[in-house]
């Protein structure tokens, strides 16, 4: 698949941002570097070997075939094998955007490196012994991550922590089995009983907090769409924009919006919510606004919660109660999941009792006064929204699954569920085996205990290019 | 050879794992000699007189569907055929046959001596014959005491427990490789000498005793099955003919009565339990236990311990013992359950405290045997020794215990064994395709610390390999590599096709709620159909037997079933019973399958392997494994070092 050479990729994102990276590593990576670049301000060629290692050097990047300098960056010099991949590497720290990026990235491969393959330079961490299975895997969580929150969930994965989480399911289904196992070999009296209900229940309810707190992981690493909704002009846009300043990390406008839907992502509590401020629902005669108000109907069924704002200084009219209408509906829709609502009372004067012909059909709803203009009440909001989208809180242990890790413990699961459904219409038990072997080989493709050629290939193929 | 003949394939020994190696070997079209140091010993049971049961019933059925003769001879000589585990799942179900050990021994010479293309020769092999092939040391022959050197490109040896071999009991202890036979130590001597490493292992043998002195009012009589139950393709189409002898006189009134069960005559065993007396004796004796002692150092069996083991490790009130006749004609019994190497008086003691075997007199003490056995990791899984090209090991010289583990090991040495002499494609077999594959996997990949026996719970895919899925899943092998026959194979296909028409009519018959419909079921006793339900679906209730399904089907307007043969409809009903159970193992163990696709040859020098763990790099290059599944079975190689392999196999692939 890959030789022992010098690799070279961008190690930063795709997109635009301030500063990228690319990365070379391999045996030659100094010598790759040094083509390259001209330190100082005077262009001085540098000896890499001659320098000491971990160390930022100031300079350019310049096209040797040509002279032109392409950019102005740090350099850093990390000799093998104190670096991620274990072998000597330079980073190279650029200013420019994608186009100088992938200047830089031309002359650093003319001078002698290959691209590097996606997932490459954490193949070569793992094959040279600093990272294991899992602790590359939890890497690409770490380049995904996208609030400060997601990213420590990822680094917790990276040391071990998910691991730790499956244990407790993980030992059960080894008693499981051995004891499954015995009953195959030996007469049922020399087997000392043992309780496979229970085994199964726990071994059920162990994976079932580890999914539980996936879900809540997978809030904070993919986020969540929440919809404003209100009447209009009851200050859906104030609070949009007061939720954004309230924002602790960064903030992407989104392609795509619409005229009428406003969409914007925010650090709510760590989770990257999109907010979709719509407009207003309201009953209109007019074809445009109807248009309007159809789009955000679409935004509300997209959702995963909403957020009704209201006037908390005038009492409810009719236009607030459509629009509560369209939301009760949806609490508890029969088909498809609930839409969990938190009420936002804006402009919060009036006590909230005078609000109470809307309240008391939203029983279980968080209300949370706030005003978007003095940013009263925004974080508890904040806090209302997220517990709304099923964040765990407090005690609770959020983790951050892979697609692939996700697949194989909802497999494990539904292995168990069949196991107890054997148990229970009466099969052998010896029988019950086989899915809690399959349920324990699930498990351990995901704590490292078990590898298969689909495990491999599928963790190595999910790296973008540079990581 | 001294006539004049010449010989591709060498066996020495002619137990359980020689015979099947030199029938395996000589139906691959080699000509086989084997050497013997008793031609009155030929295909002997030495220890009880019975073959199959869970797992070692298994391994029969695959022996059969492979071409062997183990199933043959057990069907020709039974003398009592249970089912065994008929209450747990179907991949543990077994047959178990009690055999005349007298007979069983007849059957498999006169199995031996109508092969064609193999004779036998009784001698003392004393060493091998080396030559070079390419440069390198390789087998070409065998040295013997009286005929000389024989010559032949490949050898298998299949020693049993006679290299070194001590027999012990109490304060006794002799050379011996079982009771009344000198051990070998040439030959032993010559493998040392080869640089094949070796450890002492032990196993042991129960007391036999007298009919005539047994109370059998004083135990509980266990008869056969009456279920018409066969190892072998023969046994199966009608083509055995039993073996039996019926026993008269003394000793017909010494033994239970026969029993016309399943059509043929069958003999009873006696079970009885051991005591607080039995154990008190065995517990102020254990110092006189050569086992506890330390006048035996090798490691004996867990899974088959001596009754003093089982005294001193559990903490029972009584064990179960069976007396298992040996034979029509004698009036000995195995004494199942009491393997032992207690002193004479100890065991005489011990057993008169049954009170069955109060008056008890013993015909045979029980006693251990020590002996060296080969490190089975010297072996690639075609049983080949790795470093000695013509040198094949098979049966308990490898450190197994049991008839049938012997057995499956000589056919897969004897198959490759011809494989090599003739130029023939290996026979080898995967974890997820046979037992056979297990016991082979696990000999040669894995550190072995104890007698290796079967278990189920060794075959992590055992739902995938129950018995009656032997010929599906071997016999094509069998048939590429000719170890069966046109003949056969054309019987066998015709036999799936038959399960396979069957399967069709269930699938494809359908019950609804019409009244005619529910007269129909409720006749066969079935309650009526869940809307529109093929006979498949409701064969797939818990509760609903095949032949209720199929009494219910004649009746409808496919017209006219035929019958259905015994075997077919108890495959036909696991396969409906347990479908989904059955996708869910084969799921998994395509999963896994993958890894041992991959070979690890030339692979030899590990520390060539990035990513690879020091710990792992020792384990794997003492081990050797051939595959990268079988190098994530060692214990020492973590799934990490597993994914190494993994990406250095594809970078070598590329």
């Amino acid at each position: 698949m890959l030789d022992q050479g010098t690799i070279a990729a961008v190690a930063t994102g795709a997109g635009v941002a301030g500063i990228g990276v690319i990365r070379i590593s391999g045996p030659e990576a100094a010598e790759i570097a040094a083509t390259v670049f001209r330190a100082g301000r005077h262009g001085r060629p540098v000896d890499l070997r001659r320098t000491e290692s971990h160390r930022l050097l100031y300079g350019h990047v310049v096209d040797p075939a040509t002279g032109a300098t392409l950019d102005e960056v740090m350099l850093a010099w990390m000799a093998a094998p104190r670096t991620f991949t274990r072998e000597d590497t330079v980073e190279l720290s650029c200013h420019g955007g994608p186009v100088t990026l992938a200047e830089v990235l031309r002359v650093v491969l003319a001078a002698g490196a290959r691209p590097a393959e996606p997932g490459e330079f954490t193949l070569r961490a793992f094959l040279n012994g600093r990272l294991d299975l899992t602790q590359a895997e939890a890497v690409l969580a770490v380049v995904g991550a996208r609030t400060a929150d997601g990213l420590r969930l990822a680094v917790d994965d990276l040391s071990g922590a998910l691991a730790q989480r499956l244990r407790p399911a993980q030992t059960t289904l080894i008693g499981l089995l051995a004891h499954l196992d015995a009953l195959a070999d030996f007469p049922d009296d020399e087997v000392p009983p043992a309780d496979i209900a229970d085994g199964l229940r726990l071994a059920s309810g162990a994976l079932a907090a580890v999914l539980a707190g996936a879900r809540s992981g997978q809030l904070y690493r993919e986020g969540a769409r929440v919809a404003l909704v209100g009447r209009p002009n009851v200050g859906k846009s104030s609070l949009l924009n007061a939720l954004l300043r309230n924002e602790r990390a960064i903030v992407t406008p989104i392609a795509g919006t619409t005229r009428d839907v406003v969409s914007e992502t925010a650090d709510l509590g760590g989770v990257p919510v999109t907010l979709l401020d719509t407009a207003g629902i309201a009953p209109s005669d007019d074809p445009v606004e109807r248009l309007g108000i159809e789009r955000s109907r679409a935004a509300l069924r997209s959702s995963a919660a909403a957020v009704l704002v209201l006037d908390g200084s005038v009492a409810p009219g009719p236009d607030d109660l459509a629009v509560a209408e369209a939301l009760i509906a949806r609490l508890d829709p029969g088909d498809g999941a609930p839409l969990p609502v938190t009420v936002a009372l804006n402009k919060g004067d009036l006590p909230s009792a005078a609000q109470r012909a809307i309240l008391d059909r939203l029983p279980g709803c968080a209300v949370v006064t706030v005003s978007a203009t003095t940013g009263l009440g925004l974080p508890e909001l904040e806090s209302a929204i997220v517990a709304a989208l099923g964040a765990a809180s407090g005690d609770a242990q959020p983790s951050l699954l892979t697609t692939r890790q996700r697949a194989e413990l909802d497999r494990a699961a539904a292995h168990l569920a069949e196991a107890e459904a054997a148990r229970l219409v009466g099969y052998p038990l010896d029988l019950l085996a086989v899915d809690v072997r399959a349920a324990l080989h699930a498990v351990g493709s995901v704590t490292g205990d078990a590898v298969d050629e689909a495990v491999l290939t599928e963790i190595f193929s999910r790296f973008c290019i540079g990581k | 050879m001294i006539d004049g003949s010449h010989f591709d394939v060498i066996v020495i020994g002619a137990g359980h794992a020689g015979c099947e190696a030199a029938l395996a070997a000589g139906r691959r079209g080699a000509r086989v000699l084997v050497i013997s140091p008793n031609l009155d010993r030929v295909g002997y049971m030495p220890c009880n007189p019975s073959i199959g049961g869970p797992a070692k019933g298994h391994l029969v059925a695959e022996i059969d569907a492979l071409g062997g003769e183990m199933g043959r001879a057990a069907d020709r000589t039974a003398l009592q055929v249970r089912t065994l585990n008929t209450g747990k799942g179907p991949a543990v179900r077994a047959l178990r046959v009690q055999c005349d050990k007298t007979l069983y021994a007849l059957a498999m010479k006169e199995a031996m001596e109508s092969a064609h293309d193999v004779v036998m020769l009784q001698d003392d092999a004393v060493g091998l014959h080396i030559g070079t092939e390419r440069g390198e040391p390789s087998v070409t022959g065998v040295i013997t005491r009286t005929a000389g050197t024989i010559a032949a490109a490949s050898v298998v040896v299949t020693a049993g427990t006679f290299l070194n071999g001590q027999l012990v009991r109490g304060e006794e202890r002799h050379g011996g490789g079982r009771d009344g036979e000198r051990p070998d130590t040439s030959l032993a001597e010559g493998l040392a000498g080869l640089g094949i490493r070796t450890r002492r292992f032990k196993t042991g043998t129960p007391p036999r005793v007298d009919a005539r002195s047994v109370d059998f009012s004083a135990g509980s009589l266990q008869p056969g099955d009456s279920a018409d139950r066969w190892f072998s393709h023969d046994g199966r189409l009608g083509r055995i003919q039993p073996l039996t002898l019926s026993p008269n006189g003394v000793i017909a009134r010494a033994l239970p009565s026969p029993t016309q069960l399943a059509g043929r005559d069958q003999l009873s065993c006696l079970r009885v339990d051991t005591n607080a007396e039995t154990h008190r004796i065995i517990a102020e004796n254990l110092h006189r236990a050569p086992m506890f002692n330390g006048a035996i150092a090798g490691i004996g069996p867990r899974y088959c311990p001596s009754i003093e083991d089982k005294v001193h490790r559990f903490d029972k009130a009584s064990h179960p013992v069976f007396l298992e006749p040996e034979g029509w004609r004698t009036t000995e019994l195995y004494v199942q359950g009491m393997s032992t190497s207690l002193p004479a008086d100890v065991q005489l003691q011990a057993l008169r405290s049954i009170p069955a075997l109060r008056d008890a007199r013993i015909t045979r003490f029980g006693y251990a045997v020590e002996y060296d056995a080969v490190d089975a990791n010297e072996l690639s899984v075609t049983l080949g020794a790795r470093r000695l090209p013509g040198l094949f090991l098979a049966g308990q010289v490898n450190g197994t215990s049991g008839y049938e583990e012997a057995a499956a090991q000589g056919l897969i040495a004897g198959a490759n064994a011809a494989a090599r002499s003739l130029g023939l494609d290996e026979l080898r077999l995967r974890r997820d395709e046979a037992y056979v594959g297990v016991l082979t996997d696990d000999l040669t990949g894995k550190p072995l610390d104890e007698p290796y026996r079967m278990l189920t719970s060794r075959a992590e895919h055992r739902l995938l390999l129950r018995t009656g899925t032997a010929p599906r899943r071997l016999a094509p092998t069998a048939a590429r590599l000719g170890l069966i026959d046109g003949q056969r194979w054309g019987e066998v296909a015709s036999e799936l096709a038959t399960e396979e028409a069957v399967v069709d009519a269930l699938r494809s018959a359908t019950f609804d709620q019409r009244p005619s419909h529910d007269a129909l079921l409720s006749a066969a006793g079935i309650d009526p159909a869940n809307g529109c339900q093929s006979a498949w679906d409701l064969l797939r209730r818990p509760s609903v037997t095949f032949d209720q399904v199929w009494s219910a089907l004649r009746s409808t307007s496919l017209g006219t079933q035929p019958d259905v043969a015994t075997d077919i409809r108890e495959r036909v009903t696991d396969t409906a019973k347990y479908e989904g159970f059955v996708a869910r193992a084969e799921r998994q163990a395509s999963r896994t399958r993958d890894l041992d696709r991959f070979p690890l040859h030339g692979a030899a020098d590990f520390s060539g392997i990035a990513g690879l763990r020091t710990e792992a790099r020792q384990r794997l290059s003492v081990a050797r494994p051939e595959t990268i599944g079988q190098a994530g079975r060692l214990a020492g190689v973590t799934p990490s070092d597993v994914a190494a392999l993994l990406i250095h196999a594809r970078r070598e692939s590329r």
